[in-house]
């Protein structure tokens, strides 16, 4: 089993000396764990996440996702807990570039002092850098996807769930094709 | 472990790490290193003098982008990086001329088809991660990104770990991801820092052992850097391309008669069988014929510049018409152009039209052939101003903040002591440098990044001439016509500059004497004791004139005024910072205009004889030198040191080495010692 993950955030990752708070905050959660030779998924973790900005125009057009629908969510703080729970006792992780996302839940975990206390899975893999030798450039999750479904276009980009879903077809894909 | 293809700040806001900085940490005491850079052979040269500073091994490549044929006017395809290993010298020759053709074929991006790469020798090792083709390729390499090592086509390839470094160490990685810096993209900015899952530093053995499990590929970076044997080539003196050898002597006198001036007997004989001697057994002929045909050619069309810099000092250059300044007449000494002991190029600086320029530069390509002429490029680095300009942005720090620290900035000259450290004085030292790092903590990174290259252009004015085609020494970027070179650089591997600037004032100059029916030669023969003219500086009407239009100048010549040549020579000699700072300006112009009396600091006659020109001040740097010689007793080599030092403003530890050696020998020659101390003193503020 492994675990899979996405995050939609309020921006892109800002080097690390930055202060923390200039960093972006988390607005969406979504992982599974899954099998990697079937792509059966077995088990899921999805939740909106209140960041402390507000989501910026950018975002929303993006995503989809609006300051309303964070109005009620759990902050981190609340979900963590949880994250924790889920991610405890995995040892891979696969992420469609997977710097970015460890990035995003370190930079939480740094704005209370708990970087060393999350059960990381060993292992990470990130599906952008094992696919960089198909077309020698980083592929976005829509051009992997292509690939691996044969010129399949997909629906719902951009939202954490689906990108997951498309991404445990793509890491079949690659297992087939020996990519992991 | 042998790192074979390292990256270095030459593959230029993509990589941090100094090539000093590399080699430190890359060496691993294994005896060899080598370097790789992304379309860059900047890095050869400085590779070469780092290493035989540690006595090890160099090794040269370069990384090349290879695409197929048809896809290289096609933006969305990306090809692999090769990796090119020169073995010898002709593999570093080849090397070069892969380079020079990747930038001839820049689309976006500089590339080489597949069709160049398979056509590479024997004589150059091909390396890539990720093969398009398993033709012609030497190894597989092992890097960082271990995905690409996971495919496994079939071959019998042999493997061999290369290090695809971003940064020397770990501790790197915030300066790295700041260096990189931002792009503005809608209304946000963008980082360009890189960040993956992989090590993105310099592996050791241990680490790449433990990444991959292969001792093979360890073992064959051995193999592979002990059959590399390179040294860089050094070019030969150049030669004039004539098709009958010239007598420089002979031309002289021929030139000589025409000017009217005597080299067969008396001063004048003298001065230029010293000159001749010493030109001719520094093998230097080949370079006043270069430059003296350069000039004749360019003075049949077009008005230019008398003379600029050390050159007015020689009276070949005179004769030869290189230069219009007789300096037997002004007292100008013949070694500060060229001297026995220093073993470079001597620097002949002519100033062109700027709207003529490139004429001139056209028929020293033509004469000398596109292959063997080229322009040279310069590296720029980051200094204080930019660094915290650049490391500010890329912290989101609000930029009126920034803007504070920026204003007080510690400027230091470039040859003093303390010059690398402006950043760091500018933080640690300051006011405002202490409240902006006790709110923003990471700005102390933006030391680190003092000295670092930014960016490479081409160099304004310098030329390089050269007898064997310049791809022998360095890649060719065709698209800006400049070597992949810089200027210190060229001058290691003995390349000949020609410094060709262009002066906007000459251009003003020609059109005026186009006005009114003036022949630009009548120039060079104005009188130097124009009643008007001296006049006209001395009312102060000098917006326009050249190097009078200064702050400073305007500052001087009001103090001052002006009532005849000298004053002029003076006040150009004094509106410099030397003179300014150390007080020398002011005590020369209270004199000059009677408010204090003449006074000398020394009575030694040879004191006397130097400064009493300049009422006892020494504002020239013709006199610094005669004074260091015939009061202190200093050796030319000694001399030479100082006047570098003066026109490079090394700061006063530099000068300090030098001061015992001139008071003794003041002493011996019967120069008082507190009045050698006060000499040595005002020579120093004079720098």
């Amino acid at each position: 089993m492994a675990i899979a993950y996405d995050t939609e955030t309020t921006g892109l990752l800002k080097p690390d000396a930055c202060e923390i708070h200039l960093q972006p905050f988390m607005i969406e959660i979504y992982a599974c764990k899954f099998d990697i030779d079937s792509g059966i998924i077995s088990s899921e973790f999805e939740t909106f996440v209140k960041p402390s900005v507000p989501v910026p125009e950018f975002i929303t057009e993006i995503t989809g996702i609006t300051n309303s629908m964070l109005k009620d969510a759990p902050t981190f703080v609340e979900i963590y807990d949880d994250l924790c729970k889920f991610f405890l006792g995995e040892t891979i992780l696969f992420a469609h570039n997977a710097a970015f996302d460890v990035g995003i839940i370190v930079n939480e975990l740094r704005r209370y002092d708990w970087q060393y206390k999350f059960p990381w899975p060993k292992t990470h893999y990130c599906t952008v850098e094992l696919t960089e030798c198909i077309k020698n450039k980083r592929l976005k999750l829509d051009a992997l996807f292509q690939i691996a479904k044969d010129g399949n276009t997909r629906y719902g980009q951009h939202r954490a769930r689906q990108d997951v879903i498309d991404m445990v077809e793509c890491i079949k894909w690659m297992r087939e094709h020996g990519f992991v | 472990m042998i790192n074979l293809a390292l990256r270095t700040e030459f593959t230029f806001k993509e990589i941090f790490g100094t090539v000093k900085n590399v080699v430190d940490v890359g060496h691993n005491d294994t005896g060899y290193i080598g370097i790789a850079d992304h379309n860059s052979t900047f890095g050869h040269i400085f590779l070469e003098k780092e290493c035989k500073e540690r006595n090890i091994k160099p090794i040269y490549g370069v990384r090349l982008e290879v695409m197929p044929e048809g896809a290289m006017r096609d933006r969305k395809i990306h090809g692999p990086t090769y990796i090119f290993i020169a073995k010898n010298i002709d593999g570093f020759r080849e090397i070069n001329e892969l380079c020079t053709k990747a930038w001839k074929n820049f689309y976006y991006k500089a590339m080489i088809s597949t069709e160049d790469m398979l056509c590479v020798s024997g004589n150059v090792f091909v390396i890539t991660d990720n093969p398009s083709t398993l033709e012609r390729l030497d190894y597989l390499a092992l890097t960082n990104n271990t995905s690409y090592m996971l495919r496994k086509p079939d071959h019998e390839l042999k493997y061999v770990c290369i290090n695809n470094n971003f940064y020397p160490r770990t501790d790197d990685k915030e300066v790295y991801q700041l260096m990189c810096g931002t792009v503005k993209r809608g209304e946000g900015y963008y980082h360009k820092f890189e960040n993956q899952t992989y090590a993105q530093h310099i592996m050791s053995e241990i680490e790449m052992k433990r990444l991959f499990k292969n001792q093979d590929a360890i073992d064959n970076t051995k193999i592979i850097a002990e059959q590399c044997d390179v040294k860089i080539p050094k070019a030969t003196m150049v030669k004039f391309k004539t098709p009958t050898p010239i007598d420089i002597e002979a031309l002289c006198k021929e030139r000589a008669a025409k000017k009217g001036i005597n080299i067969e007997s008396g001063e004048y004989a003298d001065r230029f069988n010293h000159e001749i001697a010493l030109i001719k057994k520094k093998d230097f002929v080949d370079y006043f014929l270069i430059v003296s045909d350069l000039i004749q050619f360019a003075k049949k069309t077009m008005l230019v510049g008398p003379c600029r810099g050390s050159s007015a000092g020689s009276l070949v250059c005179y004769i030869l018409g290189i230069t219009e300044i007789d300096p037997i007449k002004h007292g100008l000494i013949f070694e500060r152009f060229i001297d026995d002991n220093r073993n470079d190029l001597p620097d002949i600086d002519i100033d062109f039209p700027d709207d003529r320029r490139d004429d001139v530069v056209k028929y020293i390509f033509n004469k000398y052939g596109s292959q063997n002429v080229c322009h040279i490029s310069n590296i720029n680095k980051w200094k204080a101003k930019s660094a915290i300009g650049d490391f500010g942005q890329a912290l989101c720090i609000p930029k009126f903040e920034v803007d504070i620290l920026k204003d007080s900035i510690v400027d230091r000259s470039g040859g003093d002591a303390r010059a690398a450290m402006a950043v760091a004085d500018t933080i640690d030292t300051t006011e405002a440098g202490k409240a902006f790092l006790a709110k923003y903590p990471a700005m102390g990174l933006a030391k680190k990044i003092h000295g670092h290259a930014s960016h490479a252009g081409k160099h304004a004015a310098g030329i390089i001439v050269c007898n064997e085609p310049l791809g022998y020494f360095g890649a060719v970027n065709l698209r800006e016509g400049s070597i992949q070179m810089e200027k210190k650089a060229a001058e290691y591997v003995n390349l000949l500059k020609i410094d060709v600037l262009g002066l906007r004032t000459l251009s003003i100059l020609a059109d005026c004497a186009a006005q009114i029916g003036m022949d630009v030669k009548e120039f060079y023969s104005l009188p130097l004791d124009n009643e008007k003219a001296f006049k006209l500086l001395d009312d102060m009407r000098i917006s326009g004139i050249f190097q009078f239009e200064g702050q400073a100048m305007r500052m001087l010549c009001n103090q001052m005024g002006v009532k005849n040549f000298t004053d002029i020579v003076a006040l150009t000699a004094l509106a410099r910072p030397g003179p300014l700072h150390s007080g020398g300006a002011d005590a020369y112009i209270r004199r000059r205009i009677g408010k204090d009396e003449l006074k000398f600091i020394s009575n030694h006659p040879a004191y006397i004889k130097q400064t009493e020109d300049t009422y006892g001040v020494i504002i020239y740097q013709e006199q610094l030198m005669t004074i260091c010689r015939e009061c202190g007793l200093m050796s030319w080599n000694d001399v030479q040191a100082i006047r570098r030092a003066a026109s490079k403003t090394m700061g006063k530890e530099f000068f300090d080495k030098y001061r015992e050696k001139f008071v003794t020998g003041c002493v011996k020659n019967g120069i008082e010692e507190v009045d050698a101390i006060e000499i040595w003193e005002n020579m120093v503020t004079f720098g």
